[in-house]
């Protein structure tokens, strides 16, 4: 009955995997630093969650193009009717006239560290709770 | 003397779990929410893995026990992504918050490992499971919403 709990433990570690991944992207797209900007601001929105003023939700909106959330940073350097325009992982975010500097969130810093601990512990459960031990009785 | 309740499939239910609740806090302490997503996810797809595994006929566990942990884990996403798109929705459906509480439901099916295979293990076991996961959900929510 080995086999079967090898293969189960692949499949919840690839779920696992693509989750810690997708966690490492949302916030780093935030940030605006991975994708690529070309646009006039039409519209930006603030929305409140659980604890206002810690976890706020920021959009800005490009055109007709579907909105973006943002870290709060990005938010508060634009306005409606400006220009955004940086390439693909540039820090340079070039808003009218002007440069502003991008810079990683708390969120992504945080999910940097804490992503491959928790997917080295998620492993580290896998192995514990497939090592054969010999059973206690009544275990 | 070790207890007879403490065996290691409590220890792999319970040890795995809080050492990651720290791991959360220790780099994403800002987000109290974060962690509480993860500690819910693990709770909730903990509880109803017992509760699953509790009711499986003795004669049927040898086949079915381990092969239902993805499907059990994939259903508590799933009932985690409707409860977030609903209920918890405020602002917006968090793509971060819906992640936290699936690697906290990843991690519960792999706890749950410890409780498959050949031999059904004595109901005991599901139950002290069961109690650890409805503490994991309770202080999941503490940290949510406090």
């Amino acid at each position: 009955m080995r086999s079967p709990k090898v293969i189960t433990a692949v499949l919840l570690y690839l779920v696992g995997l693509m989750l810690a991944a997708a966690n490492l992207w949302f916030t780093a797209a935030r940030s605006t630093i991975p994708i690529a900007l070309d646009g006039v601001i039409s519209s930006t929105a603030m929305g409140r969650e659980k604890h206002a003023g810690l976890d706020d939700v920021f959009w800005i909106r490009l055109g007709s193009q579907p909105a973006i959330q943002v870290d709060e940073p990005v938010y508060r350097a634009v306005a409606i009717g400006q220009r955004l325009e940086k390439p693909r992982w540039s820090k340079q975010l070039r808003v009218g006239g002007h440069t502003f500097a991008l810079t990683w969130s708390q969120d992504f810093r945080g999910m940097i560290a804490a992503m491959p601990i928790v997917l080295g512990i998620v492993a580290a459960t896998m192995a514990a709770a497939t090592w054969n031990l010999p059973q206690r009785p009544g275990s | 003397m070790i207890p007879t309740w403490l065996d290691r499939r409590l220890l792999v239910a319970t040890l795995p779990a809080l050492l990651a609740g720290v791991v959360f806090k220790l780099f994403l302490g800002h987000r109290h929410d974060y962690t509480g997503h993860f500690l819910a996810g693990y709770g909730g797809t903990l509880g109803l893995t017992m509760f699953a595994l509790r009711v499986l006929p003795a004669e049927r566990f040898g086949s079915l026990s381990t092969w239902s942990l993805v499907p059990l884990c994939i259903l508590c996403i799933g009932l985690g992504a409707i409860t977030e798109a609903t209920i918890f929705r405020l602002a917006k459906f968090d793509e971060v918050d819906f992640c936290n509480q699936s690697l906290g439901a990843v991690l519960a099916a792999a706890a749950a490992l410890a409780y498959v295979g050949p031999q059904k293990p004595p109901q005991r076991h599901f139950h002290f499971g069961l109690i650890a996961a409805i503490a994991f959900l309770g202080a999941g929510g503490c940290f949510a919403f406090a």
